[in-house]
């Protein structure tokens, strides 16, 4: 059931990339590769930022993604084997496939994200920023407690906005696999904090 | 109780209406007593009861959707990595192709300069007088030779 709807909507994705004309120009000459980078570098890096959790990997990861997508480009087909349907799919899966090596390699997992909690924008109010810097802090380190592909998955759509479809197609699975896997990670961060806010007793 | 599709596909459509509403308008910080345990959970525009989720899982996105911002890179690393892809690119496009790279020529006294005692920035001047030396000590070889060469010659000529 959920396959042949997620084929659908492939369909529709494939329709619909914004990215084509800028793609077909980068494939006749990639020096036209650029706008493509400017349009994903913060969000290639933002993902591997929350992926890696470390400033220098996320920049090392989003400029391996960047040299694989430009040297790949012409193997790059909207609709190929690997199901790949639109450019910026195609960029995220390359994106997960460097980042997984990633952390694979270097094990890198903090414990407290501060520095995450600390860079997001705090309201004027000192008493209402501290609170909602510990409120991130507590969401950030439920987020990390998650499996890897839960992670991911609510990543890719609160942070890059993608769709289940979308996030399926990166992730390998059907669109209504995607969905099963954000509300299971909404669920389990739901637990998570209410564990938090209200301690034993 | 719901079927975890039926949750999901609803989670979902309460999720692309709460990321649509600031699509529309940027996001805003909610202070966090208004979506703490207790309180009126805000509901994004456009939706009705039967489209939103249990009411913990409504808060819990709320949240997601306020502390799991986009990051951008700093304006060094992101100038720094287009010049790479431009020189990538380019490349790509030269007749060599883009595995035709050039060496630099200093890469076989590069393990010399780095056991160098000289600090880094004079350690340049250094490889131009291994690379200086070695030719000048070519130059008075081939001239050593050639005069050893010259006074053989002279002799063989004189006993003749």
């Amino acid at each position: 059931m959920f396959g042949r709807a997620g084929e659908q909507r492939r369909d529709q994705l494939v329709a619909f990339d914004s990215d084509r004309p800028a793609v077909e120009a980068a494939r006749r000459d990639l020096a036209l590769f650029e706008p493509l980078y400017r349009k994903y570098v913060g969000q290639v890096y933002s993902f591997a930022l929350y992926e890696l959790r470390d400033r220098h990997a996320a920049e090392d990861a989003t400029e391996q993604v960047f040299l694989q997508a430009l040297n790949g480009l012409a193997r790059f087909h909207e609709r190929g084997v690997d199901g790949a349907s639109t450019f910026r799919v195609w960029l995220f899966r390359i994106a997960r496939n460097v980042i997984s090596n990633e952390r694979r390699r270097t094990r890198r997992r903090p414990d407290v994200p501060l520095e995450l909690a600390d860079a997001i924008a705090a309201p004027d109010d000192p008493a209402a920023a501290v609170a909602q810097r510990s409120e991130t802090a507590a969401v950030l380190r439920s987020v990390e407690r998650l499996p890897d592909e839960r992670r991911r998955a609510l990543v890719l759509r609160f942070v890059e906005e993608m769709s289940s479809a979308e996030i399926g197609a990166i992730l390998g699975s059907s669109e209504g696999a995607a969905r099963v896997l954000i509300h299971r990670a909404l669920r389990q961060v739901a637990r998570d904090l209410e564990r938090v806010d209200r301690p034993r007793g | 109780m719901l079927p975890v599709d039926d949750e999901a596909l609803q989670s979902d459509v309460y999720l692309e209406l709460l990321l649509d509403s600031h699509r529309r308008t940027p996001r805003l910080a909610i202070p966090p007593a208004s979506v703490g345990h207790g309180s009126e959970i805000a509901r994004p525009e456009g939706t009705t009861s039967s489209d939103r989720p249990n009411p913990e899982l409504a808060r819990t996105a709320q949240l997601l959707d306020r502390s799991l911002i986009r990051f951008h890179p700093s304006f060094r690393f992101e100038e720094g990595l287009a010049a790479r892809l431009r020189a990538a690119a380019e490349a790509h496009r030269s007749p060599n192709g883009p595995r035709g790279e050039t060496l630099a020529f200093p890469a076989r006294t590069q393990g010399l300069l780095d056991r160098s005692p000289l600090p880094v920035d004079e350690r340049d001047s250094l490889g131009r007088v291994l690379v200086g030396g070695a030719i000048a000590s070519g130059v008075s070889i081939a001239g050593a030779a050639a005069w050893l060469a010259w006074r053989r010659r002279s002799r063989q000529q004189t006993v003749a």
